[in-house]
């Protein structure tokens, strides 16, 4: 197959220089040091591969990433993307399964029952006819039946299963609003496993047992969310500081939407997005980048590209003014500040990440000083930017010290915040926050998978692998100038929303209206 | 416990932008290939995999051993794939040491060793320092230790070393940074109620360990409130002491680099007539069914069960991992949480863990999170597999797959150079001899299915196993009845 491969050899080297450019006369010699073998590969099918050689230990790390998140949900279907990346453990025709043949017409039974068995319980919202409660028992009895038969198929996690005995760790997967990931480390000599087992969930995944992981799902749900002052109180600020981007969404879904996802959905979501000229796949460990290539061509290289949609394209109207959301919960007060900024990339994100650790990363940045050491008005307090693909936004966290209120702590942000805006930032401020950069630079390159989540959502996000390092240069040319320009335009009361966690009694959950009792 | 000090960015990514399959983190693991097949299956068994050769470091190989003439133990190791330096220093100064009468102290001093200033350097000077060169500091409290951590390039590994070395030697446990943690300690007591899972926990050690043991006296905040700053240099001049110490440090230096740069900092530091470490008191285990009930009225219930387990001299510790394993440790590779997420769809978290790595007897506990109508089914469950693990033995597929899974992954334990120190160290300290991981995986793979059962049938107890529920209704009160007597426990409140 014509592909190409691009060996980019001494690209670490490059940033570590870079990085070393302070301290003379060792710069070369810890570049020779840092020469990590850079090699970029794509199938003809569009699936893009980016294998790093690092030989610490005789392991690598598998970093495996789909460009769609909770943002591509369709209304009426948040929660899907994040459900969906649930049902990819659930096996494929080969996996997970004693008889797929048998157990394909059970599953397509069972998605109709759902239908009709959902359709009865909402006759009464929908057309003003009362359901009919022996038909929805009949159709209750006729799915656990089917339920019960095509269980006898089902073997249970066989995936994981398959990992872990082969010395699987780090075996997980996550949903974020612009992308899904699916990680794995393993002893090197497992590689072409990896190989078999990801092709075959990308090829061909059966999402067997949906509707009890739709009920996982939703205690999760309860767990993170509902149980949760904070997950609360998150869900509420960031559902009213977006209003036109998805972004609004929780990735866990809307409780109404969550309940009601079908595996139909699920199908043909996967259908849509989870195509090879979507994914991407980072590497790190000690590999034989040919044989990498060659497994590959092996097990990816049949996948059949597909029409991806276009990218959506968005933009957050301008707030009309300042937001502010007061959640009830039975627990002590927080707040959270949310600040409309700019999205990933964009110019202005760099002072903006600069003005976050100034205000809010560590022992000595300013509300740490002010707010918890010196006022004692907060126990705890935290800034910094959540940049993602289409907007960001710029996040002040507190959590008050009683007797002192919410207003108070607000009160001496906004003095912190004022400060920034009047005066340039010392030289030897700045020069920690430069710093302290370089510091997390060194610190990705420590774990095979730290490293290769990190290139791999730079690839997926900005296009680029190597925008972690030319961020890194960006972060450091950034002037105590621009950081009191990105203070005065970004952190006003009218690019803010304000939510506030107050004591109150627990929502009582709906849903029992919804159902037929 | 340790409050969050660092900044928000890392926290905040991971709280907004991701969702994880399985919540929590697990260890080494598997299950086994049931007797039904998958095509796949047969496929993936007759690939072959070449051989791994994996050296398991060894102290006086990997790693250079060393003790001062003051009783300091050192363990070195160059490093040469980062430039960095790191340190990680243990102290046998935990809660447990602490002197009776000052619950908290052992915490209060980790913390104000790290903020509490230096003789020479006040709190914030050390931050600001600290912070301009990217050097991170932390120190941390255990039953059994105090622990600190340090992390530098290596272009300043002389500063950060007189900076720790002064940290650890000459604290000042000044009173402005002791009055703000003290503040942020009781403030944080406050908000117990308001995290289930962390209440369930705190009041599960509380009623297993009672009163006659520091385990089961969680700090109050009239405690916090009475530790005075004098009680914090008593533990420190008792207990934080050359002879009592053991330290890890791994850098981009050769190692003879490193020990001079240690010695230079350390060895004119002597401790003041004998270390005086003191016993503490000896977990009494008490084996009976109780059911607990914390009253919050939330959507879902965080529930634990569980009985007293083992301590880490016992023999059996082997069997008894693979056992949780296959039990409910294994994320879903394991019975329990096969049956009440993947079967039944009843919760998102579940998990056993069966410790045996603690000094004295530890607690064995399931716990899950599911919503109160399920509490009595999800409990019913677990009890049920309990006592079918005691019943019948694993199967031969389930065992080889919980072996296969320690073998396969013992590589991971050696990723980097410091976490190979550390972990060495701390089994030093643990009281393990020198060449304990050389025989480590042998101990494993001598465990049969008779063991597994063996241990089932002597540890777990599940007729006596303690039920507590942080959760609501008095449907659920009536339903845990079932069980035993309920015995309400009072909600710790914010006032």
């Amino acid at each position: 197959m014509g592909s190409t491969v691009k060996r980019s050899t001494g690209f670490f080297a490059i940033s570590i220089l870079l990085f070393w450019a302070g301290c003379a006369a060792a710069t070369t010699v810890l570049a020779e040091r840092f020469r990590l073998p850079v090699t970029e590969y794509a199938l003809e099918n569009g699936m893009r591969f980016l294998i790093v050689e690092r030989r610490e230990s005789p392991t690598f790390a598998a970093f495996l990433r789909f460009k769609v998140g909770s943002v591509n949900e369709a209304p009426g279907q948040t929660g899907l993307a994040h459900l969906l990346e649930h049902m990819m453990f659930k096996g494929t025709t080969r996996f997970g399964s004693t008889d797929p043949v048998r157990e394909q017409p059970l599953l397509e039974r069972i998605d109709a029952l759902h239908v009709l068995l959902e359709t009865e319980r909402r006759k009464m919202r929908v057309s003003g006819v009362l359901p009919d409660p022996d038909r929805a028992a009949a159709l209750e009895k006729e799915l656990a039946s089917l339920e019960r038969q095509a269980k006898r198929f089902v073997i249970r996690n066989e995936l994981w299963d398959i990992y872990r005995r082969n010395g699987a760790m780090n075996l997980n997967a996550s949903t974020s609003r612009d992308g899904t990931q699916y990680f794995v480390s393993l002893p090197k000599n497992r590689l072409e496993l990896w190989a078999l087992l990801e092709s075959d969930r990308m090829r061909d995944p059966v999402f067997r047992e949906f509707y009890t992981e739709r009920d996982v799902v939703q205690e999760e749900r309860r767990q993170r969310v509902d149980t949760n002052p904070y997950g609360r109180l998150m869900e509420a600020a960031v559902g009213t500081a977006f209003t036109a981007l998805p972004y609004r969404h929780p990735i866990l879904g809307w409780p109404g939407d969550l309940k009601n996802l079908s595996r139909p959905q699920a199908q043909a979501y996967f259908r849509t997005h989870y195509a090879p000229n979507n994914a991407l796949a980072v590497l790190v460990g000690d590999l034989d980048p040919a044989e990498v290539v060659r497994l590959a061509e092996r097990y990816f290289g049949d996948l059949a590209p597909q029409a991806i949609p276009p990218a959506p394209i968005l933009e957050e109207p301008p707030q009309p003014g300042e937001r502010r959301i007061r959640v009830e919960f039975p627990a002590e007060p927080q707040m959270l500040m949310l600040y409309q900024a700019p999205p990933l990339g964009h110019p202005d994100s760099y002072p903006l990440a600069v003005l976050g650790a100034l205000l809010g990363d560590g022992r000595s940045s300013r509300l740490y000083k002010r707010l918890v050491e010196e006022e004692r008005l907060a126990s705890g307090i935290s800034a910094g930017p959540w940049f993602l693909q289409y907007a960001g936004l710029f996040v002040v966290q507190a959590t008050p010290r009683a007797p002192h209120t919410l207003e108070e702590i607000e009160a001496a942000i906004e003095t912190e915040i004022a400060a920034l805006k009047s005066d340039v930032v010392h030289a030897r401020e700045m020069l920690k926050v430069r710093n302290q950069t370089e510091v997390e630079a060194v610190e990705h390159l420590a774990s095979n998978a730290g490293l290769a989540s990190r290139l791999g959502n730079a690839w997926a996000l900005t296009g680029d692998w190597r925008s972690p390092f030319s961020d890194q240069e960006k972060l450091a040319a950034v002037t105590a100038e621009e950081v009191r320009d990105v203070a005065r335009r970004y952190l006003v009361p009218t690019r803010r929303t304000v939510a506030a966690l107050v004591r109150g009694p627990a929502p009582t959950p709906r849903g029992a209206g919804a159902r037929l009792n | 416990m340790r409050l969050r000090h660092r900044g928000v960015r890392p926290h905040l990514a991971l709280c907004l932008a991701v969702i994880i399959l399985l919540g929590g983190c697990a260890v080494a693991h598997t299950r086994p290939q049931a007797a039904p097949r998958s095509p796949g299956s047969e496929l993936v068994e007759r690939m072959t995999f070449p051989p791994l050769d994996l050296t398991v470091p060894r102290v006086g190989r990997e790693v250079e051993r060393r003790v001062l003439p003051n009783g300091l133990v050192l363990y070195l190791a160059s490093d040469p794939s980062l430039p960095v330096l790191k340190a990680y220093a243990l102290f046998r100064a935990g809660s447990l040491y602490e002197e009776p009468s000052r619950p908290g102290v052992a915490q209060f001093t980790a913390a104000q060793l790290r903020s509490g200033g230096t003789e020479g350097m006040s709190s914030a000077a050390l931050n600001e320092e600290l912070e301009v060169l990217g050097i991170s500091v932390e120190a941390g409290v255990a039953p059994e230790t105090i622990s600190v951590s340090m992390s530098a390039l290596a272009k300043d590994a002389d500063r950060a070393l007189d900076l720790l070395a002064d940290m650890l030697r000459r604290p000042a446990f000044d009173t402005v940074p002791l009055e703000t943690y003290r503040g942020r300690v009781i403030e944080d007591l406050r908000r117990v109620a308001e995290n289930p899972s962390r209440l369930m926990m705190r009041e599960f050690s509380r009623v297993m360990y009672t009163e006659a043991h520091p385990l089961g006296r969680p700090l109050t905040p009239a405690q916090a409130a009475a530790i005075r700053r004098e009680d914090l240099l008593a533990h420190f001049r008792r207990l934080l002491r050359p002879d009592n110490m053991f330290l890890a440090v791994v850098g981009d230096f050769s190692v003879e680099e490193l020990a001079a740069k240690i010695q230079a900092r350390l060895a004119d530091w002597s401790a003041v007539g004998p270390l005086d470490l003191p016993t503490p008191p000896a977990v009494v285990p008490r084996v009976d069914r109780t059911v607990y009930l914390v009253p919050r009225d939330l959507t879902q219930a965080n529930v634990v069960v569980g009985h007293f387990g083992i301590r880490r001299s016992n023999p059996d510790r082997y069997a008894i991992q693979i056992l949780d394993m296959i039990l409910g440790g294994s994320g879903f590779s394991s019975r329990i949480v096969e049956r009440v997420r993947t079967e039944e769809g009843l919760a998102y978290s579940v998990s056993s863990s069966f410790p045996t790595t603690t000094r004295d007897i530890g607690l064995f506990r399931v716990t899950l999170q599911t919503k109160t109508a399920n509490v009595p089914r999800a409990v019913g469950v677990i009890l049920e597999e309990m006592a079918r693990i005691r019943e019948s033995p694993v199967t031969a597929a389930e065992l080889a797959g919980a072996k296969d899974a320690i073998i396969n992954s013992f590589v991971f334990r050696f990723t980097s150079r410091f976490s190979v120190v550390t972990q060495l160290l701390a089994l030093e300290f643990d009281g393990y001899p020198l060449d304990y991981l050389d025989t480590l995986l042998d101990r494993y793979r001598a465990v049969t299915r008779e063991d597994v059962q063996r241990v089932a049938r002597r540890y777990l107890r599940p007729d006596d196993a303690t039920v507590l529920v942080v959760g609501g209704t008095a449907r659920l009160e009536s339903a845990l009845a079932a069980l035993g007597p309920v015995n309400r426990l009072p909600v710790p409140a914010a006032e």
